[in-house]
């Protein structure tokens, strides 16, 4: 059985490749426009240890921006919903974050956080800080009152109450949110990446994607992306495996 | 199991609730002995709850109060744990095994692990949950769920318990099941004992005397006493039950029926 | 005082270009019959798109300068000028036919046509690579290989062929390469940053601002036609008459800039409030040497070939051929040479 759920998405994956490999063959568009993902693994094969290099670059600054921005979310989302002056005047402005133009302020951070991996956990902790921060809120406010009832017969508040009682209920509203941040954090990285990513032997895979596409290599492009885009897969399923994991033997969600 | 000393005496004086504009309760004066059984019934919305969350400190009084007494009438202030809240759902840690449910007001008072996990494994033996320490409440039935909220409750050793509706969710079987255990707890720890329900047998079953609150806002009807032995409170098929049962009923129809004065 | 020179030239140079706006139409509205290289008021315009892969700066003046005087409405040609940023590609974009004409580099005509690109280059701007390095004065490197073989940082846009040419000669091991933004905050701060620059671009902001600084051009290295003109190959090949016109009014555009630049800047600072007039002004005057030539816009196949030897001798492509790379539609009888 789960087995077969795993066969579902990997045969689409397949068969979606095959047509794609057939329409570059039956209608033959240049190079540089549409690689056939023969093409694409080819060029995987031969930049192997580039890419490799790259791709651990971009997930450390990925796995930094997220957590980042995981411990930030967590923290001022434990705040604002503790606290109704925060909650009425802190949650407006930091919805902000979910606005921000990354591409316009990524060549700001660089000026304040300087050249490589800083700024790429900035940029990306940025833009995968929101959805944490809102799941925590919205977990804390939806913690049953009856069992803040009870904490609160036992003189239970503050930290202790937190540790034992808003942080494990929120868990589940948490996990969603660190879901969406784990697929943001990697664009983030990338787009960070973009104006601050060290070039030459050092380039993350942001970098490598810029330089192939002036290079017109289409093909190392897609490689690059496939990468990166497994970056936010491990992420997301690091994610996943930890709160099912947390949340397995209690909550509906995890099973 | 057994608290340090007797039950305190509860004592309501003129308690009247208000939420806003709208008063819950007017004037409640009524008292519950130390060391005894005594249950709230009333119809919905009289304010049944209402007087309970007075006792437990959940809920203010907007005027009059509500004093605890020791054995020798002196008024107290009950330290933390001394009095247990068991409410209408168990209110369990989903994420917590039913012997940290237990132990949880415990940990929250800072007792050391090892002794708070051997009074509450020592609770769980007494509502017959031991080989049950290890399971969720999600892997618990509902009548297994409340007898893990009646352990948490009694694991401070409270002298006084507060019970609100705790069976109301049950069915009727694992309804009788709850109430003999709950006889046998009170008979156990000598803790004063105030039980909301909206079940009258329930009410005839277990306590010495009954407070019959009616009207809106709610107003302290009659305190009804309920004279049977031990012996025919096991039995509801018996006479004695069967006459304590109308008796009850025909004073809260009464309650019901002069709400107006 | 200066902004204010400035402000006069720019409505000096908005009347004039009203003045001969008007003149263009009553030329076309009395003429009768097609003018030479031209139409009459009668047959519509040919319509080129030309996709630029910058803003509107002096490196695209002579273009700016033919339409403001009407060369190309002269020439029975509507030029369609598309803006362009960093992100804008613009040479994918000429290579796959979303636009007749595009403004690209040298190096990106031959690796694109190995790519199945299908692009020719019609005009080259800048006869000597206008790219170079911008580092404060103070800086103690003096050569291209110094700058290699050093541990500066410096802004490079990723990709660019140069890099390769100077890491097989210099190696460039210890050279911490960085993404250029074209922000020059980073620059301003950093006394020892580096920065890849466009001759008439970042040097001009850093001078305008005060800051001593110094360029090093890439030129002895690398010289390839920088900001050419490519022509979509189909589109080339069924309107040669068309794209013969566009390429000799750019040129007389140009040779016009050339003479005078500040009569044509306040048009081009118009489409760009970011750069002042000031700034292209000193600007057209850093460019001027590096886009003479005669007639201007021609290209030769040495140079092509030339260039594809250098592309190939670093691996950028695979074979070492400039064929076919660019077309010369200048003919055997150049255009007037822009006066001295």
């Amino acid at each position: 059985m789960r087995l077969a759920r795993a066969v579902a998405p990997v045969a689409t994956l397949l068969v979606a490749l095959v047509c794609w490999e057939v329409a570059v063959l039956v209608l033959k568009p240049p190079a540089f426009l549409v690689p056939a993902p023969s093409a694409v693994a080819k060029a995987a094969y031969e930049e192997a240890p580039m890419l490799a290099a790259a791709t651990m670059r971009t997930a450390l600054g990925s796995a930094g921006g997220f957590m980042v921005a995981g411990a930030l979310g967590l923290v001022l989302g434990s705040a604002i919903a503790a606290v109704g002056f925060l909650r009425r005047g802190i949650y407006p402005l930091a919805t902000i974050f979910q606005m921000v133009p990354l591409v316009a302020v990524a060549p700001l951070m660089v000026i304040w956080f300087g050249y490589g991996v800083k700024t790429t956990i900035a940029a990306s902790a940025v833009v995968a800080f929101f959805p944490v921060l809102a799941s925590t809120i919205d977990g804390f406010a939806s913690v049953d009152p009856g069992l803040r009832e009870l904490f609160a017969m036992h003189g239970s508040r503050g930290l202790s109450r937190w540790r034992k009682l808003d942080l494990p209920a929120s868990l589940p509203s948490i996990a969603t949110g660190l879901r969406i941040a784990a697929g943001l954090a990697v664009i983030g990285a990338v787009v960070g990446e973009f104006v601050s990513g060290y070039g030459g032997r050092d380039a993350p895979l942001g970098i490598v994607i810029l330089t192939a596409m002036r290079e017109a290599r289409t093909d190392l492009v897609f490689a690059a992306v496939a990468l990166a885009a497994i970056v936010g897969f491990s992420l997301f399923g690091i994610v996943n495996a930890a709160s099912w994991l947390l949340l397995r033997r209690w909550h509906a969600s995890a099973r | 199991m057994r608290p340090p000393g007797p039950g305190y005496t509860i004592r309501f004086s003129e308690v009247t609730v208000r939420f806003g504009a709208t008063e819950a309760l007017r004037n409640i004066t009524a008292e519950v002995p130390g060391g005894s059984f005594r249950s709230i019934v009333g119809e919905s919305g009289c304010g049944k709850t209402t007087l309970l969350r007075v006792a437990a400190g959940l809920q203010a009084c907007s005027a009059g109060t509500v004093t605890f007494m020791d054995e020798r009438g002196h008024p107290v202030t009950p330290a933390e744990g001394e009095i247990s809240v068991c409410f209408q759902e168990p209110r369990l840690l989903p994420w917590r095994s039913a012997l940290a449910n237990v132990a949880l007001p415990l940990e929250l008072a800072g007792v050391p692990r090892r002794e708070r996990l051997a009074r509450a494994r020592e609770l769980l033996a007494v509502t017959r949950l031991d080989a049950a320490e290890r399971r969720l409440p999600a892997q618990l039935s509902g009548g297994m769920r409340m007898r893990v909220g009646l352990a948490r409750a009694l694991v401070t050793r409270p002298r006084v318990l507060l019970l609100d509706e705790p069976c109301s969710a049950l069915d009727d079987f694992t309804r009788e099941e709850m109430d003999d255990e709950i006889w046998r707890l009170y008979q156990a720890t000598g803790a004063t004992c105030l039980l909301v329900t909206h079940g009258v047998a329930e009410a005839v079953r277990l306590s010495e005397s009954v407070i019959v609150l009616g009207g809106q806002p709610g107003q302290l009807h009659a305190v009804h006493p309920i004279t049977l032995a031990h012996a025919e409170r096991g039995n509801r098929a018996c006479d004695a039950f069967a006459d304590a049962l109308s008796g009850l009923m025909r004073e809260i129809a009464r309650g019901r029926a002069g709400g107006a004065r | 005082m200066r902004t204010l020179r400035s402000t006069i030239a720019g409505l000096l140079a908005l009347a004039l270009s009203l003045v001969t706006s008007a003149c263009g139409e009553r030329d076309a509205g009395t003429a009768a019959g097609p003018a030479p290289g031209g139409q009459g008021e009668g047959a519509s315009l040919q319509r080129i798109r030309l996709q630029l892969n910058w803003v509107p700066e002096p490196e695209f003046g002579g273009i700016y300068a033919a339409i403001q005087d009407g060369l190309y409405r002269d020439a029975g040609l509507e030029v369609e000028v598309i803006k362009g940023s960093a992100q804008v590609p613009s040479a994918q974009l000429v290579a796959q036919g979303a636009c007749e004409t595009a403004i690209v580099s040298g190096d990106e005509i031959l690796t694109l046509r190995r790519k199945g690109g299908s692009l020719t280059g019609i005009f080259a701007t800048f006869q000597r690579n206008p790219t170079g390095f911008l580092m404060h004065e103070a800086n103690p490197i003096r050569t291209l290989e110094e700058l290699w073989r050093s541990d500066s940082t410096v802004a490079l846009d990723p990709g660019l062929p140069f890099v390769k040419i100077l890491d097989a000669k210099y190696g460039g091991d210890r050279l911490k390469r960085v993404p250029a933004t074209g922000a020059l905050a980073t620059l301003l701060a950093t006394p020892g940053f580096v920065q890849q620059c466009f001759i008439s671009a970042e040097p001009v902001e850093v001078r305008l601002r005060g800051v001593k600084a110094r360029v090093l051009g890439l030129e002895p290295v690398y010289n390839p036609y920088t900001a050419v003109i490519a022509a979509h190959g189909p589109w080339l090949a069924a309107n040669r008459d068309v794209a013969t016109r566009f390429v000799r009014a750019t040129s007389e555009g140009w040779a016009r800039y050339q003479r005078d630049p500040q009569r044509y800047n306040p048009g081009i600072a118009a489409q760009n409030p970011a750069m002042s007039i000031e700034a292209m002004n000193v600007a057209a005057e850093i460019q001027r040497e590096l886009v003479d030539s005669s007639p201007i816009g021609r290209m030769t196949a040495a140079r092509w070939d030339e260039l594809a030897q250098q592309l190939h001798s670093v691996g950028v492509i695979p074979d070492a051929s400039g064929d076919g790379a660019f077309e010369d539609l200048f003919g055997a009888a150049p255009t007037q040479a822009p006066n001295p």
